[in-house]
């Protein structure tokens, strides 16, 4: 059964304008000029000159890429866990540690970073990276255990059972054959946790320092005070960076896990 | 294998992460309690300003959520039906490749007086004078539809393809037309996908605190706003953790609803 | 690859295992000689799966005593207890090739390389799938993936090899040919064969011997021949093959007494029906209510007279296509049997029926 017309040309003009900020950004990134503008009066590699040759820029940008990495491994390790750990628990017992590991989703972000700002603050880690990786962990959590829980729930618990009746002791029927299989979750769960914290903005700002930033929260400030092509070029990269890193998760575990999450999450009780 | 001790050992490190979490709500509500009080609740739920913040902040974020879903569907149902699928999914999801911050200033330079359509408008002579909408509840709401749209879309979508297409067909053969087999099929079978996506959403807008700062300036604030305007222009800590708790309170209220709904949805149609 | 013919007996000691109130398996004794081909047979819930799931070693017995070739398999897991098995859902691994499925076993056993090459190859010539070794799992048909099951069990000669209804989601006409094929095969190897099936007629074509089982416990352990023939409980009579089965109290009218309480069990194929059941020593008269054509045969459901319709149970008789004859249903016929040839109930093993 085809949509009719009406759905068809509303569909039509939401994937134009959804789209339309990459292309503005891409687009004003190699403006020559100092204003942000669209479309672009020239073409100038200028501000990508300028973001190489600027040291607070590639330091902020260091700091959200290693805060990102550690935050994506940490909460993977954790899911894989948790995952694991809840694989054969009650029912009962595995539902309210799921709705646990879920919770911050369900916070409003402003209010959870006045949260963290208060106990951060107090334990002396308010504008430290510590403090600020403890902040990211969290909010990543959930969109790391998802992928993990959702593979893991797939493998069907007859194959560690064929391995354990072939001949292999409980680790090595993990090693050999839940472990492969879980790749795909796994891969997935990097990806999200590196996204997710490479882009935090809204409780980062809050936990920032004087002497210390992220690259998200960099290009804010930058964007309050003088809003030049500057920031389009970082993004511009950016935008390059996280397409690899989709192209390559396809390219070693494919993207169907994404589809097995989402369905997932409507049917909780599956 | 599936010792007790085995279990727990394998969950401490998300245990480690629950309990920070934990520990930073615990510490709002504790700090808000012993060092606010509850005079300075009354304080500012009878100050006129806060309380025009906190109706802006609920209507923007129930129209941001219906707008969504109103444009969410049809563009779910689109994608579902479409054999290229895959393709317009990616231009759906595109927009996560761009900062949060930078999306929203795509917007900035859409809208601006001087902006792109603002430009065009006045160039093909449809208005004389700039159309003020930048700094304005309308941008913040644009802002806020194209920063969630997504999201609205992924959750209808997937409940649309985990319908068994063989029931539209039998709906169609039972002699329903096409928007009947639509109302009376399609549509209550993915209504779990719409309450799910849309409560997500609701949830979100309410904390926003990027968008509506660009977008909508420090004059027509929301309550993320608010907080970021008490913490980093007033110093005033404690009217901030307020506020987070208002806001806390305000965004369980407005979701409570569809949660719900949702709870029931899915019961009738599970048949549980 | 035959194993000798010492290695593979299998001594099931009063073996009971509960799931909270539910008696899953109740107090099975069963000694299964090596090299023998033995079907679990039973209706879903019996406690058959969960018999086989306690000899493999992923479920353990709450009480009794299980021996393999005189070792006691309590205490051991299941990689340790020189046990094969083929699931349901045949449980092949979808990350690795055919031949890496079948090596995964001997890996284990930390063969050398071309030992494991030499055995990979032998297994999967043994199921006829030679040129297949580079195949990942997702490329091959239902029948195939079978075979890979069956080779990566038998590549490591087990004692015992346990199938669990390994043929259930395959179409009727590939599942008849591998029944074959593994009959063959066991044959061939000199395994003992333990399958479980809810399958009456998979159970009596391919075991040796046959243990029906019936919420939990054995109803009876005997050969296809036996059971058919001479059905030691009501439940078995009924759930083996079809049957008209008669109290002392209806069959009394006709002319036949039976100790009270016991039962007489008369397969269809043994009644005879219209001008053949003239000669035969018991006769019913009644109506025709239905005829089933099935090819070479024809299932006639009559009805007998002086009960009012729906009251009473309708004989059941299978007749050759041929000596069908005019009876449709309406028709009025006579039904006879040989009470020679029924099997009999005694009234202390009635139990288990419906």
């Amino acid at each position: 059964m085809r949509t009719g017309f009406p759905t068809r040309a509303l569909a039509a003009l939401l994937l134009v304008l959804l789209p339309a900020p990459l292309v503005i950004v891409i687009g004003s990134s190699f403006s020559p000029r100092a204003v942000l503008g669209f479309p672009p009066p020239g073409f100038s590699w200028r501000w990508y000159v300028e973001f190489l040759g600027t040291p607070s820029w590639l330091v902020a940008f260091g700091i959200s890429a290693a805060l990102a990495l550690v935050s994506a491994v940490l909460t993977t390790l954790a899911s894989i866990g948790a995952a694991l750990a809840l694989r054969r628990a009650p029912a009962r017992l595995r539902g309210i540690a799921e709705t646990a590991i879920l919770a911050p989703l369900l916070f409003p972000h402003a209010a959870l970073a006045i949260g963290f700002l208060g106990w951060l603050g107090m334990a002396g880690l308010g504008g430290s990276f510590a403090g600020m990786l403890i902040a990211h962990l969290v909010l990543c959590a959930p969109f790391a255990y998802r992928p993990v829980a959702v593979s893991l729930a797939q493998i069907d618990s007859s194959l560690p059972e064929a391995a354990t009746i072939l001949g292999a002791e409980p680790g090595q029927a993990f090693r050999r054959v839940v472990l492969p299989l879980l790749r795909p979750g796994i891969a997935a769960s990097l990806l999200f946790g590196f996204i997710i914290s490479f882009d935090e903005v809204t409780v980062s700002m809050f936990l920032v320092g004087p002497e210390f930033t992220t690259l998200p929260v960099a290009i804010y400030a930058r964007l309050n005070d003088s809003a030049d092509p500057v920031v389009a070029a970082i993004s511009s990269i950016l935008i390059l960076l996280t397409a690899g890193l989709v192209l390559l998760m396809d390219r070693l575990v494919g993207l169907r896990i994404f589809v097995d999450i989402e369905e997932d999450g409507r049917h909780p009780s599956a | 294998m599936t010792g007790p001790g085995r279990r727990l050992a394998l969950f401490a490190p998300m245990g480690l992460l629950i309990a920070a979490f934990v520990l930073s709500v615990a510490g709002l509500l504790w700090s808000s309690a012993t060092r606010g009080g509850i005079g300075l609740y009354v304080e500012l739920l009878s100050d006129p300003g806060i309380l025009r913040v906190l109706w802006r902040t609920v209507w923007i974020a129930v129209a941001t959520t219906a707008a969504c879903a109103l444009l969410g569907y049809p563009l779910a149902l689109f994608l579902a039906r479409s054999p290229r699928r895959n393709l317009w999914l990616l231009l759906v999801i595109s927009p996560w490749l761009v900062s949060i911050v930078v999306r929203t200033f795509g917007w900035v330079v859409l809208l601006g007086n001087r902006g792109v359509v603002n430009t065009a408008l006045r160039d093909w002579g449809l208005i004389d004078a700039p159309v003020r909408v930048l700094f304005t509840p309308w941008a913040v709401l644009i802002g806020l539809v194209h920063v969630f749209l997504p999201f609205m879309v992924i959750a209808i979508l997937s409940s649309l393809l985990l319908q068994d297409r063989r029931l539209e067909e039998a709906g169609r053969i039972l002699g329903g037309t096409r928007w009947q087999t639509f109302r009376r099929v399609t549509l209550p079978l993915s209504l779990p996908g719409v309450v799910g996506g849309s409560s997500l959403v609701l949830l979100m807008s309410a904390g926003a605190i990027v968008t509506p700062l660009l977008l909508g300036g420090l004059r027509d604030r929301m309550l993320g706003t608010q907080i970021y305007t008490e913490v980093f222009q007033v110093f005033n800590f404690e009217r901030a953790t307020a506020m987070a708790v208002i806001l806390l309170v305000v965004a369980l209220v407005l979701v409570a609803p569809l949660r719900l709904l949702e709870a029931r949805v899915r019961r009738r149609l599970e048949g549980a | 690859m035959p194993r000798s013919g010492s290695v593979g007996h299998l001594e099931i000691d009063s073996v009971s295992r509960s799931f909270g109130s539910l008696r899953a398996v109740n107090a099975v004794s069963l000694d299964i000689a090596a090299g023998e081909f033995i079907a679990f047979l039973g209706p879903s819930g019996c406690g058959k799966t969960t018999l086989l799931r306690i000899i493999a070693g992923f479920e353990a017995a709450d009480s009794g005593r299980l021996t393999l070739d005189g070792r006691v398999l309590a205490g051991l897991p299941p990689n340790r207890r020189d046990v094969g098995m083929v699931f349901q859902n045949l449980a092949l691994f979808p990350h690795l090739t055919v031949a890496e499925n079948v090596a995964f076993g001997l890996e284990l056993r930390r063969k050398g390389t071309a030992e494991i090459a030499r055995q990979v190859e032998e297994a999967l010539a043994l199921v006829a799938l030679d040129g297949l070794a580079g195949r990942r799992i997702q490329q091959l048909s239902g029948g195939q993936r079978q075979r890979v099951a069956l080779a990566r069990a038998l590549v490591l000669h087990p004692a015992v090899l346990l199938l669990d209804e390994p043929l259930s989601a395959l179409d009727l006409k590939l599942r008849r040919q591998l029944q074959g094929e593994l009959k063959a095969l066991q044959r061939r190897t000199g395994t003992t064969f333990v399958f479980v099936t809810h399958d009456q007629e998979e159970a009596l074509s391919m075991a040796d011997r046959v243990a029906v089982f019936n919420r939990g416990g054995l109803e009876q352990f005997d050969t296809p021949q036996a059971l058919y023939g001479r059905p030691a409980t009501r439940f078995v009579a009924e759930f083996v093959g079809d049957a008209n089965i008669r109290s002392a109290a209806q069959l009394a009218p006709l002319g036949l007494s039976l100790p009270a309480g016991s039962l007489l069990v008369i397969r269809p194929e043994d009644c005879v029906v219209g001008t053949a059941a003239a000669a035969a020593p018991v006769r019913i008269d009644g109506v025709v209510e239905a005829v089933d054509f099935v090819g070479p045969h024809a299932r006639l459901r009559v009805a007998p007279d002086g009960m009012p319709a729906g009251t009473t149970e309708p004989w059941l008789a299978l007749l050759p296509g041929a000596a069908l004859d005019g009876l449709a249903p309406g028709a009025r016929a006579t039904l006879g049997f040989d009470p020679a040839r029924a099997a009999q109930l005694p009234a202390s093993q009635i139990r288990g029926g419906a």
